[in-house]
């Protein structure tokens, strides 16, 4: 019951996102290599100017 | 957000997606990784092609495939289900060009309202964030859901 009422708070999408399937082959993933430059991008970003408050 | 969205299935840890964008050509896979920073309250955002080759990610290739909405409107449902499992995490997203960061700020622009409902949007600019503004350009975003 109290989970049925928590659900019914969520917002449309939210339901929809609480729905994605869980596919076990995706674990097994090796990690991609693809956005090394993003990573460096965001950890510097977040060296100089923090998170927000 | 009441695009069409792509089914999507994830890993059992929530920081792999993967769907199928299909279009003129033809079926193309899609991931979405949530990877940590060095700051460990932060997660980056990586979202690209899969080579069916050799398994790796192309974030630079454009893959017109005419769903650019619809693949927008599906990561951002990653997004939330990101958020599901780890509520007190930011996520950081940048383009991996200027125009793909201006795609994102005009998918974030388009839906600001409802996105406000449930959480906070930061822009980067001059080496300091900011409070998510319509009106102004930034070189990258980092979301955190509303407590």
């Amino acid at each position: 019951m109290k989970a049925a009422k928590k659900n019914t708070k969520k917002s449309p999408l939210a339901r929809q996102a609480s729905k994605i399937k869980v596919n076990k082959k995706l674990d097994n993933l090796e990690d991609a290599p693809f956005f090394k430059k993003k990573m460096a991008k965001a950890n510097k970003m977040l060296a100089i100017a923090g998170l927000p408050q | 957000m009441k695009y069409e969205k792509y089914h999507i299935e994830t890993s059992s840890s929530f920081l792999k997606f993967e769907f199928i964008s299909k279009g003129p050509n033809g079926s193309i896979k899609k991931q979405v990784i949530f990877r940590q920073t060095d700051n460990a309250n932060v997660y980056n955002l990586g979202f690209g092609d899969v080579d069916e080759v050799t398994g790796e990610i192309n974030d630079v290739v454009i893959t017109n495939n005419n769903d650019s909405q619809k693949v927008l409107a599906t990561v951002a449902l990653t997004v939330l289900r990101f958020f599901e499992k780890n509520p007190d995490k930011f996520v950081f997203a940048v383009g991996s060009t200027k125009s793909r960061t201006r795609l994102y700020r005009m998918g974030i622009s388009n839906n600001l309202e409802e996105i406000k409902e449930n959480f906070e949007v930061f822009g980067y600019n001059d080496a300091k964030w900011e409070v998510f503004s319509k009106e102004k350009d930034y070189e990258a975003f980092l979301i955190r859901k509303i407590s």
